[in-house]
């Protein structure tokens, strides 16, 4: 109930504007939505690429963070960027996404806008250490995993 | 009703010290131009209708603090918008809970979302610290007040956990402590039972009385293993002598009984002063020649001229003999008797004259240090050492005959061994007392009956055996060392290098 009215005040806002380089791709819930991110300067790393994020909330959004990944796509081409901080399952070590860094006044849009310009900032072809180990191994959600956020350069 | 440029900078502002802040600001930089003037700005832009467009200059306006949102009121009153649920004023039903501004800052909410918000942050699960949980606005970092009932079991309670979660380090060290001092205790126990055997042991800790160890004991046996420890360090040559004159000085008039056997006090208040007669000895006769053995052994301080490779082998392991060596002299200074003066002196007759070889020594070593220092790097972790042997003595005796490796400090690598040394020790002791009650003619280890005609002996006391046994095993032991020392001096000039043997295809090393 809580989750649902403050969604759909979201996404009555995101139907009608999104920054650039941001936009609405499905919302066919109050569970599940779908956005598209691409990068807006010519970091090359990134240079014409479109990625998709997942964005799954629980009941007790926005008090609880929402859980926010890359999703790999064939039609259309969506990737996972290549990011120290972005495991090539999609999972992303953020701590705006974590319990700690979690806060209500973020939003759907807000952490896409995050997304966006940890995208752009970074100029490091490689994914994160262990990224091979932790694909692998992971089956907890990416709330439960318990990052150290350490690294404020990228 | 548009979404504006300036206002995609606010995430970053109400995360200030989120990781994406500083690039996501600098990608604006580069990436909108036209914002540039209120990029760094701290406030929070404002999507005014009319301002914002075209005017970098942020603008407070309290009601449309929390995001870019669509203009749902034209006018210059807006709203009231809840920063958690989203909803404003217009959207309260009477159900709605009231609206709170608990900081600062412009962010207003409902109560109940606020509470919801703080009932996150104080979840046991969601918190890092032990302490209370920090609650505060994530926009001004401002605390927020909560004013709840008190409830003084409630408080008792939080505070008691709170004190406990920090109380577990202290009890981790207190734990770890008495763990010490327990084992401590136990090792001192079994000391005095196997120097003195039970019957004795028991009447001098006064276990008999069934009321336990008389308190005076409880006390000191945790030292027992402490003063074994203490007494292999050099200080206690220094202190070790006067500690028996406080002993003789407290009981010399009450004591009454025969002066021979002494008494086991007694033995214990004179050791120190054989220890230190035996040490004055092992310096004066041994240690000249031990020393000229270990000179021998050192590359090119004999005529022996080896090749390279061989002159670092045969160092490499010199110098881990020598360590070796450190190490269970030091545990040798303890305790000795005069029958050590006899016992040793046969093994120290190589050399004819006593000073000669170690003057030789010496001089010769001094001259090669500085060659030493130059050739080989392998041989830098080693020579230090010797220089440090040689000012050591230069500088407190000036004696050349003095011994090295009895005034060295403990170094790292001894350290384990020489309190796993005086830890063993009594119960070496105790092993060789019993050995000499093997050994010795019964009549002169049985106590004597009430008719019997020979005297009483100092062996016939479990106490005297393993005193006189634990001086025998210190003097053995150095004896041992000693000839080994010499062996290897003797062995060194007869050692060569083995051909390299084509038929078996694998080289041989340097051996003796």
């Amino acid at each position: 109930m809580f989750a649902t009215k403050r969604l759909g005040k979201e996404l009555i806002k995101i139907q009608q504007s999104l920054p650039p380089g941001i936009d609405f791709v499905s919302a066919p819930d109050f569970k599940q939505w779908e956005m598209d991110i691409r990068v807006l300067d010519a970091n090359p790393l990134y240079l014409d690429q479109t990625y998709r994020l997942r964005f799954r909330f629980s009941t007790n959004y926005p008090i609880e963070a929402p859980e926010v990944t890359f999703i790999p796509l064939s039609q259309p081409l969506r990737t996972i960027p290549i990011h120290p901080h972005i495991y090539s399952n999609g999972i992303i070590c953020l701590d705006l996404l974590g319990t700690q860094g979690w806060s209500p006044v973020q939003n759907v849009e807000s952490v896409c806008m995050s997304l966006q310009s940890m995208l752009t900032g970074n100029t490091k072809n490689e994914r994160p250490p262990g990224d091979e180990d932790f694909v692998r191994r992971n089956t907890q959600r990416p709330r439960d995993i318990r990052f150290v956020y350490e690294d404020s350069t990228v | 009703m548009t979404s504006l440029p300036p206002q995609r900078q606010q995430p970053s502002q109400q995360r200030r010290s989120s990781p994406e802040a500083s690039s996501s600001q600098q990608h604006r930089r580069s990436s909108i131009p036209q914002s540039t003037t209120s990029e760094d700005s701290q406030t929070v832009l404002l999507n005014h209708p009319s301002s914002s467009e075209s005017s970098p200059e942020p603008e407070p306006q309290p009601k449309q603090q929390a995001r870019p949102k669509i203009q749902t009121a034209e006018s210059n009153k807006e709203p009231r918008k809840c920063w958690i649920c989203f909803a404003d004023e217009t959207e309260d039903t009477p159900t709605s809970s009231e609206w709170r501004s608990p900081c600062p800052c412009s962010l207003t909410a409902h109560e109940s979302c606020l509470l919801d918000f703080v009932a996150d942050l104080e979840a046991p699960q969601n918190r890092k610290s032990y302490g209370p949980p920090k609650i505060e606005c994530p926009q001004c970092k401002a605390k927020i007040t909560i004013a709840r009932p008190r409830s003084l079991i409630v408080e008792g309670v939080r505070a008691v956990q709170r004190a406990a979660a920090r109380f577990i380090l202290p009890f981790t060290f207190v734990t770890l402590a008495g763990t010490v001092v327990t084992g401590c205790w136990v090792h001192g126990f079994s000391t005095i039972y196997l120097l003195f055997g039970p019957e004795d042991a028991e009447r001098l800790l006064g276990t008999d009385n069934a009321v336990g160890i008389n308190s005076r004991w409880a006390l000191g046996l945790p030292f027992i293993p402490l003063a074994l420890i203490a007494a292999r360090t050099r200080y206690a040559d220094n202190l070790l002598p006067i500690l028996p004159i406080f002993y003789f000085a407290s009981t010399g008039p009450q004591r009454d009984g025969p002066l021979w056997p002494p008494s086991a006090s007694m033995t214990v208040a004179i050791l120190p002063y054989i220890r230190a007669a035996y040490n004055e000895f092992y310096d004066r006769v041994c240690a000249p020649r031990e020393k000229a053995w270990i000179k021998q052994i050192q590359p090119r301080a004999g005529d022996h001229e080896g090749d390279e490779e061989h002159e670092q082998n045969q160092e490499q392991a010199n110098e881990f003999e020598d360590g070796m060596d450190i190490g269970l002299d030091l545990q040798v200074e303890i305790v000795e008797e005069e029958e050590g003066h006899e016992e040793v002196q046969p093994a120290g007759n190589a050399p004819e004259e006593e000073q000669g070889p170690a003057n030789q020594g010496q001089d010769r070593v001094q001259d090669q240090n500085p060659n030493q220092n130059r050739p080989a790097e392998g041989n830098q972790a080693h020579v230090p050492n010797v220089q440090r042997r040689l000012h050591h003595h230069q500088h407190q005796h000036q004696h050349q005959n003095q011994n090295g490796v009895q005034g060295l400090v403990l170094n790292f690598f001894s350290l384990p061994q020489t309190i796993m040394g005086a830890l063993v020790f009594p119960s070496i002791s105790a092993a060789m007392g019993a050995l000499l009650q093997v050994a010795l003619p019964r009549s002169w280890t049985t106590p004597p009956g009430r008719w019997d005609r020979y005297p009483a002996g100092f062996l016939q006391s479990r106490f005297g055996r393993s005193i006189v046994g634990g001086c025998l095993f210190v003097v053995l032991k150095d004896t041992l060392m000693l000839y080994s020392r010499y062996r290897l001096a003797q062995d060194h000039k007869r050692r060569r290098v083995v051909d390299y043997d084509a038929k078996k295809g694998k080289k041989a090393g340097a051996t003796r």
